[in-house]
């Protein structure tokens, strides 16, 4: 019992006695086996919706690297010739994942600050530049998906 | 399992369906206890139990060992539950533990002794939900004052304050259920 000394009189005293008494009639009937199954279901429920999750944003990169692919192939196609090849895979913009389905986009290459580059999850290169090539993959929505830098 | 209540938890947020288990069967009654004392209604405690640990399965990844007990966090999770459903039967009244309808089979009566702690119950009971928290969670289930505060989301001088309030209030329900105690074996009570 917490009844604290230093608050401590005849009455707490009284009072914590009685409360002993209320806490030891509180016994804990054992486990109901239907609760406890019923929490394990919802448990394998709650791994089962995160391992499909992983799987979603799995299956958006792959898709993600897919329209790259197109977008990259069409703009060959249409005489659009990149001036230089790419240094890097894309890579996804941090919080892209959140952003409605690419259901259409363009491929646009552009000068990107240096000081840009971390915040769409890019190392940036070494050296004393202010901007570096990148190409973006840019959704239908205008929102950025992912980049990757240009040499 | 010999792994702490932190390390189970984390365990839970890492997906470890044995790791939950455990700290289920481990804490359940601790939660129990809290929700029965609250609320005063045996079936109403296993469900709050229930949600308690139905909190845990989703918010298990934002425990933060360290910043609070284990204990205390789950008996804040079963505090904001309790609340839920206090507020929720304001206007039902809760049915006493030890008189719920066709409850005679109901574990508990056979352990409840006499009209005192049939007294002291609704005393409790009838205490505000502030004051009534404090006195259960720093008298009926032990916490020190800074478990008591985490768990009831407030500064340790409010619990305190509340803690001394509660048992005021009680005591002073206490005296005014004199006749309940005519048989309380403590004559120093009144």
């Amino acid at each position: 019992m917490n009844i604290r000394d230093d608050e401590g009189n005849g009455v707490d005293r009284d009072l914590s006695l009685a409360l002993r008494r209320l806490d030891d009639a509180a016994l804990v009937p054992e486990a109901d086996p239907a609760r406890e199954a019923a929490l394990m279901t919802a448990f394998d429920a709650a791994q089962r919706r995160r391992t499909a999750s992983r799987g979603a944003q799995y299956w958006y990169m792959a898709g993600l690297a897919t329209a790259a692919a197109i977008l990259v192939a069409a703009s060959t196609f249409h005489g659009i010739r990149p001036g230089s090849p790419p240094t890097s895979e894309f890579v996804m913009v941090p919080g892209a994942v959140t952003l409605p389905a690419m259901e259409s986009g363009s491929l646009v290459r552009m000068d990107v600050p240096v000081s840009m580059l971390p915040s769409l999850g890019v190392t940036p290169p070494a050296g004393l530049v202010a901007t570096v090539k990148a190409d973006l993959i840019v959704g239908q929505d205008g929102l950025t998906r992912a980049v990757r830098l240009v040499k | 399992m010999n792994q702490s209540d932190e390390e189970l938890i984390a365990a839970v947020a890492a997906g470890d369906r044995e790791a939950f288990g455990a700290l289920y069967r481990r804490r359940r009654p601790d939660v129990y206890r809290f929700a029965l004392h609250m609320t005063g209604v045996r079936a109403v405690a296993e469900d709050v139990a229930q949600d308690v640990f139905m909190t845990v399965i989703h918010e298990a990844r934002r425990y933060v060992a360290g910043r609070t007990g284990a204990v205390p966090w789950l008996l804040g999770i079963a505090r904001n539950h309790a609340r839920r459903v206090l507020s929720e039967r304001r206007h039902d009244p809760l049915t006493e533990a030890g008189l719920e309808p066709g409850a005679a089979a109901d574990p508990m009566d056979g352990l409840v002794r006499g009209q005192q702690v049939e007294a002291l119950r609704r005393a409790l009971g009838s205490l505000p939900v502030l004051y009534r928290e404090a006195v259960v969670l720093c008298d009926l289930q032990e916490l020190t004052y800074q478990d008591a505060a985490a768990a009831a989301g407030c500064a340790i001088g409010t619990v305190r304050s509340r803690l001394h309030r509660g048992r005021a209030m009680l005591t002073a329900k206490m005296r005014g259920e004199r006749h309940a105690f005519a048989a309380w074996p403590a004559p120093s009570w009144f």
